[in-house]
């Protein structure tokens, strides 16, 4: 038996063309290997998609690659994970389950108080389940009322997916990342498949088959790129009911990362600098990522004039040119930045930055940000389309006064 | 109601006689009443007294004893010999205010002396209204228990360290269950438990693992953990050079070495050095900057102390060091910590020396992330962390089997400044170097027997305790005398036995919804 395990493709990630281009290509390189390898399943182990609900762009090409290896009689199984998760259960994962392209493994009932997951039976006779992922493994509660017997007892070869990272094996980039002890993983499972942590690993422990993290099928994030530089996924044989897992890693282009150091330098110092660089690498049709870190001596740090370089760059044929200034700053005068994914991100972020300003007593910072956030739910409801200006007023006045516990002590006045 | 009576004495020394019929026992609080305000004062030691002159109770007692005069009594016996009792003065309260200050002036002469009861401590209530209280027991009167909490400001008290000294079996252990758990309930301390014992978590008895809110507060590390609980390794890569020079004996020339293969890699310098090859090198040749006679000895000095052994080029770890996992387990603990978790770490399957270096990992990266965030202003908003040391002398001063000057020390002597506590326990504190123990601002002093450790205690003690060494040395398992900085006086205290605290209704039961999970 062979099947392949697959993880954090992140359909849907960047807003490059290049790089999101990539993206789909990395799938569905991981897609057509499988074929050719004549795989009898495909595990995705979460993060299908970069968000819930994907563009369509991006949606219809990975769509079509799923149905060919369904065409080819390959059962696709997945489980939910922190990204392809939604708070209402709409995601594009259930639409591909309806369209009969794949099957979602986390499954559970609830069973003498205990959570109690049920297998799914693979043609091939292998049993699979698994557990969603969320961010801030907030998974973890469930994982704790786990009826972990049930699961160690079940007879045959089975197969765990999840998409959590593990305390014990995560890799120090993503410290700062959520994890899970492992040893909430049920013992005496064959095979565990992993997603979430974007680097590649294989792990034993006792009582446990190998536990193993695909990595991405393609970095998501500059850092990643400029760290692997390419993703990859398994090819797992089975023999004699042991597990071997084999690398595939899926390069699609070079990747060049440079890294500049502007410490105490001019802006046409740095800039010359990078030229120097960027002139001996063959970027054609290849990645070129150029950071930028310290402290200019002296002149702004907009005078190096970067779009001309990714210009220069784009006219040798580059594929595309990332370029991470995040961490260059000058003497000159000071900026004020804030690093973040999205804009949720970067509201939470700023709030966090500020919130200490605001003096309310007995509140905690903790308390301080809820509030602010309640706030700003409750003033970023727009008019409903049969509500009168004056409603909507009184309405949004109403529910600001009532967050800031204010409105018996305004009752009179208003 | 009353139960004696001034009748001489000085400022310390006050001299109170026992109404027939009563009994003041040593560590009784009595209270003496004056119009606006009433004294707490303390039994510290007991004597006859007797109007009846030497001679005559010497020829009594003998005729007593030989049989003669079976009906020979004292007129008025329970006049003319009677307990006198001396008292220190503990305590003032204003009536008004209910605001307690130290005593600076003598009971009205001749006052008559009650019991303390509990409205007379409502003053603690009033005084100690503010959030983030640290309840360690009740307030104790000689062996009775009254109905008033002793409680200290929690997060000033952890930041000022405490120490916890007394004899074997006395129940420092439980003390310190006793505010991990308390600890679990509020959000102002992170607090470290090295466990050598592990008698902390609760694998199989009642444990902290019973808090209810267990779940989300409390962190565990093993060897071999629990479902649900973490394993306890750390990748070598972790290892700086000056965690091993702080718990190893190198020479100078070691030292550099350890740098120097440190500069050359940061992430696999151990790794490298530790697995350099030296077989067709001579003693005196050179590989890059250090002699090969200096690698050969590091490495089997560190491939001892970490239990490293290799194998056709791949290194295996005895101990909890390994090169395949514990990327992130150091951060992980110390981000808990910030986040105001207890972690506890089970050190029972490790070697003292390894125990050591772990925790000198984690504390080492707690202090510097600390002084980092004060230099950035942003200290304030972090809680305290407090590190719990079972024989903290192991650490700290002349006999300490690590470094002077380490981690444990620095944190002794300038931790408050970074909001970075320990939590001393020992049965010596007197091979702790007097100014370390003096910073120590509280101490919860149980049962401790040997008259040097006492000495020690009575001298370093934030309040007056020279007249409590017989108080002291009689102390009970569960009492305790709390003296810190944070008190108006040494505070006679009750320890609640752990077993009774833990809270009998089930954990607190988490959500419900399976976020993600298709439930059926
Ligand atoms: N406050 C207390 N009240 C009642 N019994 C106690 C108390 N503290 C400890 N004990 C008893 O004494 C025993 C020894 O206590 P322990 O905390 O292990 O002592 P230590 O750590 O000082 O050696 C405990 O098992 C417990 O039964
Ligand atoms: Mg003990």
């Amino acid at each position: 038996m062979k099947f392949a395990h697959i993880a954090d493709c992140h359909i849907g990630a960047w807003s490059e063309p290049e790089l999101s281009e990539l993206v789909l290509k990395a799938f569905s390189k991981a897609i057509d290997e499988s074929i050719e390898e004549d795989v009898d399943f495909i595990l995705i182990s979460g993060d299908l998609m970069d968000t819930s609900r994907p563009s369509t762009d991006v949606l219809a090409p990975a769509v079509q690659k799923l149905r060919e290896a369904k065409q080819k009689g390959i059962r696709i199984y997945t489980i939910p994970g922190s990204h392809d998760y939604s708070p209402t259960g709409k995601t594009m994962l259930k639409v591909l389950e309806a369209a009969g392209l794949t099957q979602n493994v986390a499954k559970a009932t609830k069973e003498q108080g205990k959570l109690k997951l049920k297998f799914t039976q693979d043609d091939s006779g292998t049993k699979i389940t698994g557990m969603p992922g969320r961010t801030g493994a907030l998974e973890i509660h469930d994982y704790k009322e786990l009826d972990r017997q049930s699961l160690e007892q079940e007879p045959g070869f089975k197969i765990f997916m999840f998409h959590s990272a593990l305390q014990k094996y995560k890799p120090e980039i993503y410290s700062q990342m959520a994890g899970v002890p492992v040893s909430l993983l049920p013992k005496n499972f064959d095979y565990y498949a992993g997603g979430h942590v974007h680097k590649k690993g294989v792990y034993n422990e006792r009582d446990r088959g190998p536990i193993v993290f695909t990595g991405s099928t393609f970095p998501t994030n500059y850092r990643e790129l400029e760290k692997f530089k390419k993703g990859g996924f398994y090819i797992v044989e089975v023999e004699d009911g042991e597990a071997k897992p084999d690398w595939r890693p899926i390069k699609l282009c070079d990747v060049f990362p440079l890294k500049i150091n502007a410490e105490n330098k001019t802006p046409q110092e740095v800039e010359k600098e990078i030229r120097q660089k960027t002139s001996k690498i063959d970027a054609e049709k290849n990645l070129v990522l150029i950071r930028v870190e310290g402290t200019l001596r002296k002149g702004k740090t907009t005078q190096i004039s970067f779009n001309k370089i990714k210009e220069d760059l784009k006219e040798k044929g580059a594929r595309a040119i990332k370029i991470n200034s995040r961490e260059l700053s000058t003497k000159e005068y000071e900026e004020v930045k804030v690093e973040a994914g999205n804009r949720t991100e970067l509201e939470q972020k700023v709030m966090e930055n500020n919130i200490q300003q605001f003096e309310l007593e007995k509140y905690s910072k903790q308390q301080k940000m809820e509030l602010a956030q309640n706030i700003f739910q409750v003033l970023s409801e727009e008019k409903g389309e049969e509500e009168t200006n004056n409603e909507y007023d009184q309405k949004i006045v109403e529910n600001t006064l009532k967050t800031l516990g204010l409105k018996e002590e305004l009752e009179e006045y208003l | 109601m009353t139960v004696g009576r001034i009748f001489k004495g000085e400022f310390d020394e006050i001299y109170v006689r026992q109404k027939e019929g009563k009994e003041i026992e040593i560590g009784d609080l009595l209270v003496a009443e004056k119009k606006d305000e009433y004294s707490i004062l303390q039994a510290f030691n007991l004597f006859y007294g007797s109007q009846i002159p030497e001679k005559v109770k010497t020829l009594m007692a003998g005729m007593k004893l030989e049989g003669y005069g079976k009906d020979l009594e004292f007129t008025d016996p329970e006049i003319s010999n009677y307990i006198t009792a001396k008292l220190k003065n503990l305590v003032t309260v204003n009536k008004e205010s209910n605001k307690a200050v130290s005593p600076k002036k003598l009971p009205q002469f001749f006052s008559e002396l009650r019991r303390i009861q509990e409205k007379d401590l409502e003053f603690l209530e009033s005084e100690e209204k503010k959030k983030n209280q640290l309840r360690i027991g009740k307030i104790r009167s000689g062996s009775k228990t009254l109905e008033a909490d002793v409680q200290l400001p929690g997060e000033e008290t952890l930041r000022h360290h405490v120490l916890i000294p007394a004899s074997t079996g006395k129940g420092k252990s439980n003390l310190v269950k006793v505010i991990a758990y308390e600890l679990l309930d509020k959000d102002y301390c992170g607090f470290l438990v090295l466990d050598p014992h592990d008698e902390y978590y609760g694998k199989t008895s009642k444990g902290l693992s019973d808090h209810p809110k267990a779940d989300k507060k409390l962190e565990m590390y093993s060897t071999n953990p629990p479902p649900g609980e973490n394993t306890l390794v750390v990748h070598l890569s972790q290892l700086k050079p000056r965690n091993l020079t702080e718990v190893m004996d190198l020479s100078d020339a070691q030292n550099e070495a350890l740098y120097a293969y440190h500069n050359k890699d940061k992430k696999k310098w151990l790794e490298n050095l530790v697995k350099e090859d030296m077989k067709d090198i001579g003693e005196d040749e050179f590989k890059g900057e250090v002699q090969a006679k200096t690698i050969s000895v590091l490495q089997r000095k560190i491939r001892a102390y970490l239990g490293i052994e290799e194998n056709n080029g791949r290194l295996s770890c005895r101990s909890i060091f390994k090169t395949q996992a514990g990327e992130s387990t150091i951060r992980n603990i110390v981000n808990s910590l910030e986040n105001g978790k207890t972690v506890v770490i089970d050190t029972s399957n490790l070697e003292n020396k390894v125990e050591l270096l772990v925790g000198s990992m984690i504390a080492g990266r707690a202090f510097s992330k600390y002084r980092n965030y004060k230099g950035r202003g942003e200290l304030s908003e972090k809680p305290v962390i407090s590190i719990v040391l079972e024989e903290a002398p192991r650490v700290i001063g002349v006999n300490s089997s690590i470094r002077s000057g380490n981690t444990f020390e620095k944190i002794a002597r300038e931790g408050r400044k970074f909001k970075i506590g320990l939590t001393a326990i020992t049965q010596l504190p007197s091979v702790i170097p007097k100014e370390i123990l003096a910073n120590m601002n509280t101490k919860i002093i149980l049962g401790t027997e040997m008259d040097t450790e006492r000495k020690s205690l009575v001298e370093s003690a934030p309040q007056d305790l020279s007249k409590d060494d017989k108080s002291i040395a009689s102390l009970d398992i569960g009492e305790a005398v709390v003296t810190s900085t944070f008190t108006k006086f040494a505070v006679p205290t009750t320890i609640p036995l752990f077993e009774n605290i833990v809270d009998e209704k089930q954990k607190e039961k988490t959500q419900k919804s399976y976020t993600g999970l298709e439930m059926e």
